[in-house]
């Protein structure tokens, strides 16, 4: 359940929403998600944009951005822009750099490193993400396996930057684009939360109309979406 | 005394592709195209420790910024400063520019309500949103017939062009918060009595209540396309 959607609903920094919350959680403790605080007593608002819902009982911000603030477990993907010491310095598009220690990829040791270089590119989970440190990346998940993550050999493919909102609604099970277009065309897309998008198709003319595609989908519906792609595969 | 209303305005976000957050902000004939960007790297010689800090660079329409901009400048951070939550992004840097693109006056004014847009287009995080209000005070050209308002011989004009700025006696811009419409700072030259800045305090506080509104319509005009 959604609460967000229309014009009543949208929210200016500032505002606040105790009301709001008690008709949907009454008496109940409630998580507040991003752009949401706790002053004293109230819950105000501190982005602007729709307020929506989660069951059981978690609210949260739906707003516009392009920067990126890492958030710890979220996956990315970044650029190796550096050695230093023991770990890659990772651009994901936060103010600073992510860290990548050279053990953490599946079956490095510490006679087997991996090589990369500046400009390679890396799909990863964030270990550590505090706003008082740099956040660390790794490319194994609890079991040491890759699981997906790692090098992404970008050689045949494009990495584009897109607003945060539109890597989240391609990831979101609601948005119909991805797979639809799975359907009917063989390609290959990472999505990372910080906004960039690695894609891989077979030639460079269909990557290029992808991307397009993607980066136009940001304000269509579902219905719209598919209004396209019977456009274009007829 | 003569309560003129507030001059059009017009707003259009993320009209940028590389910053952050950015808005073409006017106010009848003045005009503002403002960037945000942030929270960003810093240079380690400028960092804090506690909390964000926050640059404003203001570009006039030709030639390279001078005093009058920089006194701008400081007076717009001391906003901003104010109305963004710095203490989530210690040793970060919030980026705010503006572009000078048209001024017939009110220019702080408008600087502010697009800056108060573009980091809210950012989505950065702000306890409360700034509002502006430029108001002159002018006196009278001539004495009417019918001089029903006694000793008020003069006019209160807001958002004044800058011919009417000129033949102000007295020049304010009052900045609120757009939750409790408390005023955040002012801007003022000239001579008024206390009296005079209380009249204009009370009815700029009612004008940016229609300011607000218009952000929350702008707001939402722009998240009613970004619907799933």
């Amino acid at each position: 359940m959604l609460l967000n959607n229309v014009g009543e609903h949208i929210y200016l920094p500032g505002d606040v929403i105790n009301s709001k919350i008690q008709t949907v959680c009454d008496g109940e403790t409630v998580r507040l998600g991003p752009g949401l605080s706790k002053h004293n007593t109230d819950v105000t608002v501190s982005k602007a944009g729709s307020l929506c819902f989660g069951p059981p009982n978690t609210f949260w911000i739906d707003c516009h951005q392009k920067r990126y603030i890492p958030c710890k477990g979220e996956n990315v993907i970044g650029v190796i822009s550096g050695k230093q010491g023991d770990y890659y310095k990772v651009d994901i598009g936060s103010s600073d750099q992510a860290l990548l220690n050279f053990l953490s990829f599946e079956g490095a040791s510490k006679r087997n490193r991996p090589n990369l270089s500046p400009g390679d590119v890396v799909f990863g989970k964030l270990a550590i993400a505090n706003k008082h440190m740099e956040p660390e990346m790794t490319c194994v998940d609890v079991n040491g396996k890759a699981n997906g993550m790692g090098l992404v050999d970008d050689k045949y493919g494009i990495l584009f930057q897109t607003s945060l909102n539109l890597a989240r609604k391609l990831l979101s099970p609601d948005c119909i684009l991805l797979p639809e277009l799975g359907s009917r065309l063989a390609f290959e897309v990472i999505v990372g939360l910080n906004g960039k998008i690695a894609l891989f198709c077979k030639s460079s003319a269909q990557t290029i109309t992808l991307m397009k595609l993607i980066n136009e989908s940001e304000y269509l519906s579902n219905e719209q979406m598919l209004d396209v792609l019977k456009g274009m595969f007829l | 005394m003569l309560l003129s209303t507030l001059s059009e305005m017009k707003c259009k976000q993320n009209v940028l592709k590389s910053t952050d957050g950015s808005v073409e902000f006017s106010q009848g004939d003045t005009v503002v195209l403002v960037g945000a960007y942030g929270p960003a790297d810093c240079k380690e010689s400028k960092q804090d420790v506690k909390e964000a800090i926050v640059e404003v660079n203001f570009r006039p329409k030709i030639g390279i910024p001078g005093i009058a901009e920089k006194y701008l400048e400081q007076f717009v951070k001391g906003v901003c400063e104010s109305c963004i939550q710095r203490s989530l992004h210690p040793r970060t840097t919030f980026s705010i520019i503006v572009q000078v693109i048209q001024d017939r006056g009110s220019l702080l004014s408008c600087a502010i309500n697009g800056t108060s847009m573009a980091l809210q287009d950012a989505g950065i995080s702000m306890k409360f949103m700034p509002v502006a209000v430029t108001v002159a005070l002018k006196h009278k050209e001539e004495v009417s017939m019918e001089t029903d308002c006694g000793t008020e011989d003069y006019d209160v004009i807001f958002s004044p062009s800058l011919e009417e700025e000129e033949k102000a006696f007295a020049n304010l811009t009052l900045v609120f918060d757009s939750v409790k419409s408390e005023l955040v700072s002012t801007y003022a030259s000239g001579p008024m009595t206390s009296f005079q800045y209380q009249q204009c305090l009370m009815s700029a506080k009612n004008v940016s209540k229609s300011i607000v509104q218009f952000f929350r319509d702008s707001v939402s005009k722009k998240l009613a396309a970004d619907v799933l």
